[in-house]
């Protein structure tokens, strides 16, 4: 049996079709939250059954991108919750993600610039580095933001400007 | 010293393993069928508990109205005695006083049981009478 024939119902979209569409965005959006590859598969595979479930009711389409960003966010934002929550006391915040960004089989070294910015993305919030990534990665208008995180374009505004003032800050101090 | 991020390149310095998309949608379809079969399984033992359940309910009123219930219904009580030539006793019946008509009604089933034994059983009837000396009590205190 087709997998993805249970959403046929669903006007002008198919799981197949979201799969294809946002697989990689969302993948390298996840990536960029937990920076394990390891963990961005697995939460990958975790936020792709959770849009499975939900998509037969979801009947705006333009709604779409949003949705399936809001998803992988919250899932994001979970894992790091429940690794904070099982780190050791003694470990910082961003101390373990940021050991995991620097002895990963997966990250390009050669590329010192943007190992360094990922560290000083590190210095932010999860909610500030959240905001941050689809703002300056993704390239994100306000009001899609605005969609996924459910905060107001003024407030992300706010979080986008300070988050850039404290990574140019470290940038120029390290 | 001057930076700006938005003249940096924007791109990540992370990797992923070779061919990685091309198994990721094969991968995801897996964890689904995986879930869909789980989530079926899911439905599956809920199904089966609530009808267990409901059967134990079923099973269990049935019990407890069975045991509510008389053994016999008091109508039926009734039409049994009734049809042995005999009277249930009700508060009416035993708040009023019985008329000679009741008491001959009562005394009817001895009457006829001469109709109903032979000539011998009655000989031992009469036999037992007569050394009966609890029936003959006020003869022997006549005699004393």
């Amino acid at each position: 049996m087709n997998l993805f024939t249970r959403h046929k119902n669903t006007p002008a979209v198919t799981f197949e079709q979201v799969l294809d569409k946002f697989q990689q965005p969302l993948y390298w959006h996840i990536r960029r939250m937990v920076l394990s590859h390891e963990d961005a598969q697995d939460i990958l595979q975790d936020t792709f059954i959770n849009i499975y479930k939900g998509l037969s009711s979801l009947k705006d389409e333009a709604a779409l991108k949003g949705w399936v960003y809001r998803i992988a966010t919250n899932e994001c934002l979970r894992h790091l919750q429940r690794r904070r929550e099982t780190a050791l006391s003694t470990i910082g915040d961003n101390e373990s993600l940021t050991r995991e960004l620097m002895e990963s089989a997966h990250v390009d070294y050669g590329k010192e610039m943007e190992v360094k910015f990922q560290q000083a993305l590190l210095t932010l919030s999860d909610n500030q580095r959240m905001v941050f990534n689809l703002r300056y990665y993704d390239e994100l208008p306000y009001q899609e933001i605005s969609a996924i995180t459910g905060s107001t374009v003024e407030s992300l505004k706010v979080t986008y400007h300070n988050a850039k003032e404290k990574v140019t800050k470290y940038m120029i101090n390290n | 010293m001057e930076f700006d991020i938005d003249k940096l390149d924007r791109s990540a310095p992370f990797t992923v393993p070779e061919g990685f998309f091309d198994t990721t949608k094969r991968d995801i379809e897996q964890s689904i069928a995986r879930e869909r079969k789980r989530t079926r399984r899911m439905h599956l033992i809920r199904w089966s508990m609530g009808a267990a359940a409901a059967l134990a309910v079923a099973v269990t009123a049935s019990i407890a109205l069975h045991n509510t219930q008389p053994a016999v219904p008091a109508h039926g009580l009734n039409e049994l005695l009734a049809s042995n030539g005999q009277q249930v006793a009700t508060a009416e019946s035993i708040a009023t006083p019985q008329g000679s008509k009741e008491i001959t009604q009562a005394t009817q089933p001895v009457e006829n049981l001469e109709s109903y034994l032979t000539d011998d059983e009655l000989d031992e009837c009469i036999a037992i009478n007569d050394v009966d000396e609890f029936l003959h009590c006020q003869e022997l205190l006549e005699t004393l």
